[in-house]
C-alpha cells in the first residue's frame, strides 16, 4: 500500500523548508520510492539520526511505506508506534491520511483486524472529506484485502472495483496495477482462473515495483499449482524467493518458501515440504497473515500424509487466528480442504 | 401382459428386468415394465421397484411419484427388508429432485440406520451418498466430502457399480471447491465404471461445466451437446433442460451470450415443475446471460425466480453463490 507511484511531496513539506539537507533527503527518498529501490531507502534513513524520521514525518511515512512493501512487519510496527503521536499535529493532511492507511496495514499484518478497520474507516472519512482519491483508492483496496482474507469474495470484488475506479480518476499506473494484481489473486482464490489470468496480464502492463512483481509471481505460482502444473509453478516460486532475497523482503521470502513447500507436498516429498514450511515460518516474523497461510498449508501437508493428529493441531492453531480475524468462512474453507484431503488420501 | 402374468412368465420377466437394470439400459427396462398392470406391479413389488428406479434415473418425476404411491401400501407392511430399503432409497432421490431437502435428508438418515442394521452395504452407501448430495446442493461441502468418503469406504468392501456415480459426485464437489485437477481425476474415475446411459449423460454434463469454469468453453460446448443428444435419446425433459442450460453456459462463456438466450428459454419450457433444482439453475443461468447482455430488469427477474426456488429448497447458500456469480459478470463480464 501507498508505494511510490503517485503521491508527490505534500505542499506543506515543500513550503516549510527545514534546511537544505532535509529537503534533499526528502526528495531522495521520493526518488527511491518511485524507483522501487526500497532496501536502499531503508538503509539511507536507518543510517540517518533516529529523531529525523519523527521530526520530518514525511520521511517517516516514506520509510513506513518501504517497510510495508518489503513486508518488514516488525520494523514497520515499531516505526508506526513512534510516528503515531506526531501525526496528530497534522489533522487531515495528506501525510496524515497516508500514515493512517499504512498504520492500518501494519495492524492488519499484526492480526489486529478490528483496529486496522477502525483506522481504515478514519482514513476513508478523511480522504472523502479532502477529495483525495489517491488515498481513498488505497483505503478501499485495503478493505477489499480484508474481505479476501475472510473469504468474503463478493464484498472483495466490489471493493476492488471501487478502488480501481478511484485510482483511475487519478490515472496512477502503479496504483491501478497493484489493485489489478489483487483482483487476480481474488479470482484465483475463487477458482475463476481465466479472470485471474486476465488481471495478471493487465497488472503486468502497469508500472509495478520489483517487490510487487514478486507478488505477481506468487499469484502465478499458486495459479499453476491450482491447475496441477507443478514444474512451472516451481519456476515462479523459485523466482519469488530469489527476488525476495535480493530486495531484502523476509515476508515475501516466507511466501515463496511456503509455495515451494506446497509443491514438494504435491510431489509426495513430505519431509522436504515440512522443512520448507518450517523455514517459511521462521522468516515470516510477526506477519500474522503470512504465518496463518503457512500454518494452514502445514495442516494440509499433515493431512495429505495421513498425520491426522498433527493436522488437527495445526488446524486448531489456525482456528485461533480465524477467531481473531473474525473469519468463520475461512475456518470453514479450511475444514473443507482438510475433508477433501481425507477423501483423496482414502483413494 | 395386461391380463396378468403366469408365475413362470413373471420369473422370466424379473430376470430380463434385472439384466436390463444391470446393463444400465433404463429405457428398455421402462419399455419392458410399462405395459404391466398396476396390480401386477404391486403383486410382484420387485417389478414395481425396478420401474420406479427406471423413472427416477431417467428423471421422469411424475411417473416415479405415481409408482411410489402405488407401492406405498405394500411397503408399509414390510419391516427392514431389502425391497423396503430399495423403495426408501428411490423415494429419497425423488424428494431430492423435488427440492424437499430436509425431508429427503430425514429419510436418508432412516435408510442409513436400516442399511447399517441389516448389513446392507449398498443401502448404507446409497444413504451416505444421498446425504452428501443434499449437503452439496446446500453448498455444505465439508459434510458432502465426509459423507462421500464414508460411502466410498463402505463400497470398497465389495466392488459396486454405485461407486461410479459416487466418483461423479465427488468430481462435482471438487469442481465447486475450485480443485480442478482433482475434479477431472474423479470424473475420469467415474467413467471407468460401467455407467448407465443416464449416468453417462450426467457425467458429460458435469464435465462440460468443469471445462466451462476452467476456461475451455469449446470443450464444454462439445460435451454439453453430447449430453443433450444422450438426454434426447432417453427422452427425459428434465435432463434435456439441464443439458440445454449447460450448453447455454458454454456459449455465453465463449462470448456468444445472445445465442445462449434461446437455449435457456427452451430449457425453461421443458423443465418439469417437479424438478425445482434444475428450474432454479436454469433461472440462474438466465440471470447470468441477461447480465452479460445488459438486460438489467430481465436479469433481476430471473435472479428473483431462482432465489425463490433456492429458498423453498432451504438452500440459502445456493442463492448466495448465485449472487457471487452474477457479481462477477456484472463487474468483469465474460471470462
Amino acid at each position: 500500500v501507498d508505494p511510490p507511484g503517485a503521491p508527490p511531496p505534500s505542499p506543506r513539506t515543500r513550503s516549510v523548508p527545514r534546511g537544505h539537507d532535509r529537503t534533499e533527503l526528502l526528495l531522495r527518498t521520493w526518488t527511491l520510492l518511485r524507483a522501487g529501490e526500497l532496501a536502499e531507502l531503508c538503509t539511507l534513513l536507518e543510517n540517518a539520526p533516529a529523531e529525523l524520521v519523527v521530526e520530518e514525518p514525511e520521511l517517516g511515512v516514506n520509510l513506513l511505506s518501504a517497510y510495508n512493501l518489503l513486508y518488514r512487519t516488525d520494523q514497520a510496527r515499531a516505526l508506526a508506534e513512534r510516528l503515531g503521536p506526531v501525526m496528530a499535529r497534522w489533522p487531515n493532511d495528506r501525510i496524515h491520511r497516508r500514515f493512517v492507511t499504512l498504520q492500518a496495514l501494519v495492524l492488519y499484518r499484526g492480526g489486529e483486524i478490528g483496529a486496522s478497520e477502525d483506522r481504515l474507516r478514519e482514513a476513508e472519512w478523511m480522504s472523502t472529506a479532502a477529495g483525495d482519491d489517491y488515498v481513498l483508492a488505497w483505503v478501499t483496496e485495503r478493505m477489499a484485502v480484508h474481505a479476501i482474507v475472510r473469504c468474503e469474495y463478493e464484498d472483495a470484488l466490489r471493493l476492488h472495483h471501487r478502488a480501481l475506479a478511484f485510482s483511475q480518476r487519478g490515472s496512477d499506473s502503479h496504483q491501478s496495477g497493484a489493485i489489478q494484481q489483487n483482483l487476480a489473486e481474488t479470482y484465483r482464490e475463487m477458482g475463476l482462473f481465466s479472470h485471474a489470468r486476465r488481471y495478471l496480464e493487465r497488472a503486468a502492463r502497469e508500472q509495478l515495483l520489483r517487490a510487487e512483481r514478486g507478488t505477481q509471481d506468487v499469484t502465478r505460482a499458486c495459479l499453476h499449482v491450482d491447475v496441477g502444473e507443478l514444474e512451472v509453478a516451481a519456476v515462479f516460486a523459485q523466482r519469488v524467493v530469489e527476488v525476495a532475497r535480493e530486495i531484502g523482503s523476509s515476508g515475501l521470502e516466507a511466501v515463496g518458501l511456503r509455495i515451494q513447500g506446497t509443491i514438494a507436498a504435491h510431489h509426495g516429498r513430505e519431509e522436504a515440504a515440512l522443512e520448507l514450511l518450517g523455514r517459511a515460518l521462521a522468516v515470516a516474523g510477526q506477519d500474522e497473515i503470512i504465518r496463518l497461510t503457512i500454518i494452514e498449508d502445514r495442516a494440509l501437508v499433515h493431512a495429505r500424509f495421513g498425520r491426522t493428529v498433527d493436522a488437527l493441531e495445526a488446524e486448531a492453531l489456525a482456528a485461533t487466528f480465524y477467531a481473531r480475524l473474525g473469519a468463520p468462512r475461512r475456518a470453514e474453507r479450511m475444514r473443507v480442504r482438510l475433508a477433501a484431503q481425507a477423501v483423496e488420501r482414502g483413494e | 401382459m395386461a391380463n396378468g402374468a403366469l408365475a413362470g412368465d413373471r420369473t422370466e420377466l424379473l430376470l430380463n428386468a434385472w439384466a436390463l437394470e444391470r446393463s444400465g439400459e433404463l429405457l428398455r427396462l421402462r419399455s419392458l415394465l410399462e405395459p404391466l398392470a398396476d396390480r401386477e406391479l404391486v403383486d410382484e413389488p420387485e417389478l414395481g421397484l425396478l420401474l420406479m428406479k427406471g423413472y427416477v434415473l431417467t428423471q421422469m418425476g411424475a411417473e416415479a411419484r405415481r409408482m411410489e404411491a402405488l407401492l406405498a401400501p405394500v411397503m408399509a407392511l414390510r419391516g427392514n427388508d431389502l425391497q423396503h430399503r430399495k423403495y426408501l432409497n428411490w423415494q429419497c432421490f425423488l424428494l431430492v429432485r423435488e427440492g424437499a431437502l430436509s425431508e429427503a435428508e430425514h429419510r436418508f438418515r432412516e435408510l442409513e440406520w436400516m442399511g447399517s442394521g441389516s448389513g446392507d452395504d449398498i443401502a448404507l452407501a446409497s444413504a451416505l451418498h444421498g446425504i452428501g448430495v443434499i449437503a452439496d446442493i446446500r453448498c455444505d461441502y465439508e459434510t458432502s466430502l465426509r459423507m462421500y468418503e464414508r460411502a466410498l469406504s463402505v463400497l470398497r468392501r465389495g466392488k459396486s457399480r454405485n461407486a461410479g456415480v459416487l466418483y461423479h459426485h465427488l468430481g462435482m464437489t471438487f469442481r465447486q471447491l475450485g480443485l480442478y485437477p482433482q475434479a477431472f481425476r474423479h470424473f475420469e474415475k467415474a467413467l471407468t465404471y460401467e455407467l448407465a446411459e443416464a449416468d453417462l449423460a450426467l457425467v458429460d454434463l458435469e464435465r462440460a461445466v468443469l471445462h466451462a469454469v476452467a476456461g475451455q468453453p469449446g470443450v464444454a460446448a462439445f460435451l454439453a451437446e453430447r449430453a443433450l443428444e444422450r438426454q434426447r435419446t432417453l427422452g427425459t425433459p428434465a435432463g434435456i433442460a439441464d443439458a440445454l442450460r449447460v450448453l447455454a453456459m458454454a456459449r455465453a462463456d465463449a462470448g456468444h451470450a445472445a445465442e445462449a438466450l434461446p437455449l435457456l428459454e427452451q430449457a425453461l419450457e421443458r423443465v418439469p415443475r417437479e424438478e425445482p433444482l434444475i428450474e432454479a439453475e436454469v433461472h440462474e443461468e438466465l440471470a447470468r446471460v441477461h447480465t452479460y447482455l445488459g438486460n438489467t430488469l430481465e436479469a433481476l427477474n430471473a435472479e428473483a425466480a431462482a432465489a425463490a426456488l433456492y429458498t423453498r429448497m432451504e438452500a440459502p447458500r445456493r442463492a448466495e453463490r448465485m449472487r457471487l456469480r452474477l457479481a462477477v459478470v456484472e463487474l468483469d463480464g465474460a471470462p
